[in-house]
């Protein structure tokens, strides 16, 4: 469980959050909406401590994150993995240390344990066998997933996601979109999804939250969110063409 | 898409301020903004760089003379036929070399170059002629400015440190410094920094795509700006030198 | 504008802190850093060469025209290897270098971070100063520290050709009264300088790299920062130390 209480972050001048309060339930596919720049990003990173609160309390799983050091955050990273809105993959690693990553820092597991845990996630993203190539031999839908794999190999409780379709062709995002609940399903595990892609949320989500300007505009299930009358989630239903 | 080579971007861009002229506007933003902010950079190490010169040329002059009373005279030599403008070309180098080819290499991924092309303006008359001819005259101006700040710094030096009266190093100066020795250090400023525009306007029309497409290119037009620079030093000074 | 820049300093002085604090366990990653350091090397030595022997050149014809107005070219050889030794050597060939690496390291590590690999590896459980910053650091500081001994090196080769064929002094006569003028002291001088400069160098530019923040056009103002800030510190730097060691000399 994810809980912001009034959570407040600032760069400069520009609140990004202001004083947002927020639940995640357990389990859950959650989808976090909103325009470019409400502060959706930052919401993410502030749950796994690469950004600080300025002010109020975010508990993760009962760790409260918002007084922790970053030595001692590194448990909570144990626990939730964090999907970047870019591959993020290294560009000195060929594809199988960079799925080991983790792996070898978090946790004291022996060579066949690493491998088999690295061949486990790459098959669960779909695509086993390409352990020896470099990063930059890949398509850019590849290493998203390669990325993804990185991050489930860890087997967080919680997933983060930062716009996992953003820039992906529609055969690639809907097999993101499946990959997600495959692992809600199977491992049980949270995810929160940022994006600003309404059909996937209406697709995947089993509750939605909008943000706007840093404030929490609703929330509610797909099927209550299709009935909303703010103008906001109308014009994004718009987008989609949903009835 | 369009290719550029060095040379016909020299060549285009010349060919460009006879067919088109330079849009007088332009030159004066650049001159502002490439010149006038770069001013209190090349101030402060000029200062220090004179200061120094001073130092070393005092513990020469003491090992070799026995005698430092020849310092205000070498040094001032020395600032104005060479340190002073070298110095702040190098500066400029990193510093607007550095800005014109991120900035370039940015509107080249970008594809502003290419719609451009398309609009009808030449890239070269429109981005590299304005910054040409804003840093051939920020070279002369603050050439003068960065020997003036350095002998001031060097007089000031030597009053403290060396127990001579600025009176002394004034009559030194104008012992050793010819007027052409200045003259000489402006068309080097003017040379030196002339060069700084081209080779990053090149670096950054040749810019690849990406993050580190920019970052690459960048640090090419530094290095080969400050290339260049020691390099034309070398043969200006060899040419120069003939007139002594 | 001055409270600005002592702000700027003191969080550099605290990054600085940081990544010497993280080095000191690094013995261990000794491979890596050798690597890094070997990549510096063959990225920069043809530019140290290059303007190492240029710079010792541009010396002999300045201090040719100055010395024969004493018509005391003998003493050529030994105040150009002197001056170029203890002082210009040293600071042009950093300044190059300055744009070489720190234009390099800092593009590198800005992509990096905008890339969010820097945030993927704080997420995977590891700690960015440790993994990235600190390699490139040590292997600048000992690749800077080579390429300017080496760069003066050449300088002394670029002074000796043009006394030889510009000023016309054999090259016995350029060398007879070095000994006499450059001493262990001068080439010592010459020797802390290049390691001051190069612990500037490492500093600034994996300073500007770790910190950017944004997109590709931050990546390239990061770069341009990198460039200019070091140049400044330089020559700061040069006069600080030449300071000191003065104050040395005459104790």
């Amino acid at each position: 469980m994810i809980a912001f209480k009034k959570v407040t972050k600032s760069f400069g001048a520009r609140t990004i959050l202001n004083e947002l309060d927020l639940e995640i339930p357990q389990g859950k596919i959650v989808f976090i909406l909103g325009m470019s720049g409400t502060g959706k990003s930052v919401l993410l990173k502030n749950i796994v401590g690469l950004l600080k609160p300025d002010s109020g309390e975010l508990y993760v799983d009962r760790f409260p994150v918002h007084q922790m050091s970053e030595h001692e955050m590194m448990d909570v990273r144990k626990i939730c993995g964090m999907v970047f809105q870019q591959p993020a993959l290294f560009d000195n690693l060929n594809v199988f240390e960079n799925v080991a990553y983790g792996l070898r820092r978090h946790f004291e597991l022996s060579e066949e344990e690493v491998s088999r845990r690295v061949e486990e996630s790459l098959g669960h993203v779909g695509l086993k066998g390409i352990e020896a190539k470099q990063s930059h031999e890949l398509s850019y839908g590849m290493k998203k997933r390669v990325s993804l794999a990185r991050t489930i190999a860890l087997k967080p409780k919680i997933l983060l996601f930062d716009e996992p379709t953003t820039g992906l062709d529609p055969i690639s995002t809907s097999r993101v979109n499946q990959l997600i609940l495959d692992l809600s399903n199977q491992l049980g595990t949270t995810s929160l999804v940022v994006s600003h892609d309404m059909e996937s949320a209406l697709k995947v989500a089993d509750h939605i939250v909008v943000l706007d300007k840093g404030h929490l505009l609703t929330q509610g299930t797909p099927a209550e969110m299709q009935e909303s009358t703010i103008p906001l989630i109308q014009d994004f239903l718009a987008e989609v063409g949903a009835p | 898409m369009f290719k550029v080579t060095f040379a016909s971007l020299l060549i285009e861009t010349l060919q460009s301020l006879f067919q088109q002229g330079v849009r007088v506007k332009e030159v004066v933003k650049y001159l502002d903004h490439l010149a006038f902010k770069s001013l209190n950079i090349i101030v402060v190490c000029v200062s220090f760089a004179a200061a120094v010169t001073i130092l070393e040329a005092s513990f020469h002059m003491k090992l070799v003379l026995h005698d430092d009373s020849l310092v205000p005279g070498f040094a001032s030599m020395l600032i104005v036929r060479e340190l002073a403008v070298v110095v702040m070309s190098l500066l400029l180098a990193a510093k607007i070399g550095a800005g014109i080819a991120a900035e370039v290499g940015q509107m080249k991924i970008s594809e502003q170059i290419d719609a451009l092309k398309l609009l009808g303006i030449n890239p070269f008359n429109y981005l590299v002629l304005p910054r040409l001819v804003a840093c051939l005259i920020a070279g002369v101006l603050l050439s003068l400015i960065a020997n003036a700040v350095c002998l001031l710094t060097a007089a000031l030096v030597t009053t403290w440190s060396l127990d001579q009266s600025m009176a002394f190093f004034m009559t030194a100066f104008r012992r050793f410094v010819l007027m052409k020795d200045l003259g000489f250090s402006l068309i080097k400023g003017a040379l030196f920094c002339g060069i700084i525009p081209l080779v990053s306007c090149y670096y950054g029309m040749t810019c690849e795509p990406g993050a580190g497409g920019v970052g690459r290119a960048t640090t090419k037009s530094v290095v080969s700006s400050s290339i260049c620079i020691i390099v034309l030093d070398f043969i200006l000074t060899l040419v120069f030198s003939s007139f002594y | 504008m001055i409270v600005r820049s002592l702000n700027g300093l003191g969080d550099l002085l605290m990054y600085l802190g940081t990544v010497l604090r993280s080095a000191l366990g690094s013995w261990r990653r000794r491979e890596e850093i050798f690597d890094k350091s070997l990549l510096v090397i063959q990225q920069s030595l043809a530019t140290t060469v290059f303007a190492g022997f240029f710079v010792g050149a541009i010396m002999t014809l300045q201090f040719t025209l100055q010395v024969q107005m004493f018509s005391a070219l003998s003493y050529l050889g030994a105040l150009v290897t002197s001056a170029t030794v203890r002082e210009v050597g040293p600071l042009l060939i950093a300044f190059l270098l300055s744009g070489k690496i720190g234009a390099f390291t800092s593009a590198e590590l800005g992509t990096m971070k905008v890339s969010e690999q820097i945030d993927a590896i704080r997420c995977l459980g590891s700690d960015p100063i440790r993994e990235v910053i600190v390699p490139r650091f040590l292997g600048i500081i000992i690749a800077s520290f080579f390429l300017l001994s080496f760069g003066l090196l050449f300088s002394f080769f670029g002074g000796l050709l043009m006394a030889t064929t510009f000023s016309g002094l054999p090259w016995e006569q350029y060398l007879s009264q070095i000994p006499r003028v450059v001493s262990g002291f001068s080439i010592l001088s010459g020797v802390v300088k290049c390691f001051v400069f190069s612990l500037v160098i490492a500093t600034i530019c994996t300073y500007r790299g770790y910190t950017v923040f944004g997109g590709a056009k931050e990546v390239g103002d990061g770069v341009v920062q990198a460039a200019t800030q070091t140049m400044i510190a330089l020559v700061v730097a040069d006069w600080f130390t030449t300071f000191i060691l003065e104050g040395l000399i005459n104790v």
